[in-house]
């Protein structure tokens, strides 16, 4: 429904835009201090933190999101790419 | 007072929550379920293990004065830690301290093996939102009726839920921890905490006997032993205290206050007081019941290292009692 229309403007960009801004809004830092080279593990994320991250992309997202993207790809920019193409993939499966 | 306070702590997890949005508060993933079974596993299981340990070494080793004084000083640190640091500090924000005494508390509740602060205070704050309502990670009351499904409930509320378990969504729960950069240097050395804790007792043994012996019996008795019963006391906040014992308020969990607890896990069993007033320092809530973890706050407010310690008034407590007639 809703949450479809929102996904297929979802790019790589929206992505990595959103994760910028969660994480400054949690960590209680600037959006532009965060990069697109960081990781989560360098930014002080650890597993509790990216698990809510997940969650609450997920939420935005209106998909599920497999823990591994986040918890293996190395840069924020990796992350998008990854969330970016599940989005993609499990639409084609609801479509 | 206290009635604002909760509404304070209410908007405060809805605080980077969008309206439109829903936001999933928890999360089962296999990824993280392979997590908690190595924490069960290390710090729930080993301690029996240890424990047992100890109790057979009896027969060979007497246990020394040193082996006493060890467990006594550790259990009593990291009881506190978890009661007054994690619990009523960290979780109930009860009331309010020095960045120096809030990572001490930190650390010495980390040191007691039951996860790290940001995790625990998220999920014990969401045992409170659904209090033995479907959802609540440890109630011992939904699984089914008789004295089957109470006993099946205690095993799970005491100990079986921590093997693979939901995890709670920490942004959601615990937002104010994640801008206490106290806290967030704490919990980021979780495991360095766990492994002092049961260092400290094993060399401090071994120093203090000269002997290989005495590092053996300072890890048992100063590390597991004392994590053991740390744990079973909390544990038993989960089971025995939603299961049988005395309610005196209306509240919407089943939980309830028992007396004869109390001394040994630092007044944590007056449980269903604690229900009913979360905010409140005083689990007692007078001052003729055995609450140690008060006093302690009492001690700090005293010299002047605690400060807004919140305690419902007479008149609030009598206002929600249970009238018989
Ligand atoms: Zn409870
Ligand atoms: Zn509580």
């Amino acid at each position: 429904m809703d949450h479809v229309q929102i996904a297929e403007q979802i790019d790589e960009a929206a992505v990595a835009a959103w994760l910028k801004s969660y994480i400054a809004n949690v960590l209680g830092m600037e959006d532009a201090a965060i990069k697109g080279s960081d990781g989560l593990d360098s930014l002080g994320l650890d597993s509790a933190l990216t698990t809510a991250l997940a969650m609450d992309m997920e939420g935005w997202l209106g998909i599920e999101i497999p823990l591994a993207i986040l918890f293996e790809a190395e840069t924020l920019d990796k992350i998008a790419e990854g969330v970016t193409l599940e989005t993609q993939r499990q639409q084609v499966t609801a479509g | 007072m206290l009635n604002r306070d909760d509404q304070i702590a209410h908007e405060m997890f809805q605080e980077i929550q969008s309206p439109d949005q829903p936001r999933q508060k928890v999360l089962d993933s296999p990824h993280l379920h392979k997590l908690q079974r190595m924490h069960f596993l290390l710090f729930d299981v080993l301690p029996i293990v240890g424990t047992v340990c100890a109790v057979a070494l009896l027969f060979f080793h007497p246990v020394s004065v040193v082996d006493i004084a060890l467990f006594a000083v550790m259990w009593i640190l990291t009881g506190l830690g978890v009661s007054v640091g994690y619990h009523r500090l960290f979780t109930h924000r009860s009331f309010k301290t020095t960045p120096v005494v809030r990572a001490l508390f930190g650390i010495f509740g980390s040191m007691a093996g039951q996860g790290g602060v940001i995790s625990w205070t998220a999920m014990h704050r969401r045992h409170h939102e659904l209090g033995d309502q479907d959802g609540d990670l440890h109630s011992p009351n939904l699984h089914g009726s008789g004295l089957v499904g109470k006993l099946k409930g205690f095993v799970h509320a005491h100990f079986t839920w921590m093997v693979a378990h939901p995890y709670p969504n920490v942004v959601h729960y615990a937002p104010d921890l994640l801008r206490d950069p106290v806290i967030i240097w704490v919990n980021r050395h979780y495991y360095t905490w766990i492994v002092l804790g049961l260092l400290a007792p094993t060399l401090i043994g071994a120093l203090v006997t000269q002997t290989w012996m005495g590092a053996v019996t300072g890890f048992l008795w100063g590390g597991m032993v004392r994590m053991f019963v740390v744990e079973q006391g909390i544990f038993s906040l989960n089971s025995l205290c939603h299961l049988i014992g005395r309610r005196r308020f209306v509240t919407d969990d089943q939980s309830t206050n028992i007396s004869w607890l109390a001394p040994f896990i630092f007044g944590e069993s007056w449980h269903h007081n604690h229900h009913a007033f979360p905010g409140s320092a005083s689990f007692g809530l007078a001052w003729y019941r055995i609450d140690p973890g008060y006093w302690v706050i009492c001690m700090l407010s005293l010299l002047g290292q605690a400060w807004d310690v919140k305690v419902p008034t007479r008149e609030q407590i009598s206002r929600r009692e249970i009238r018989a007639s």
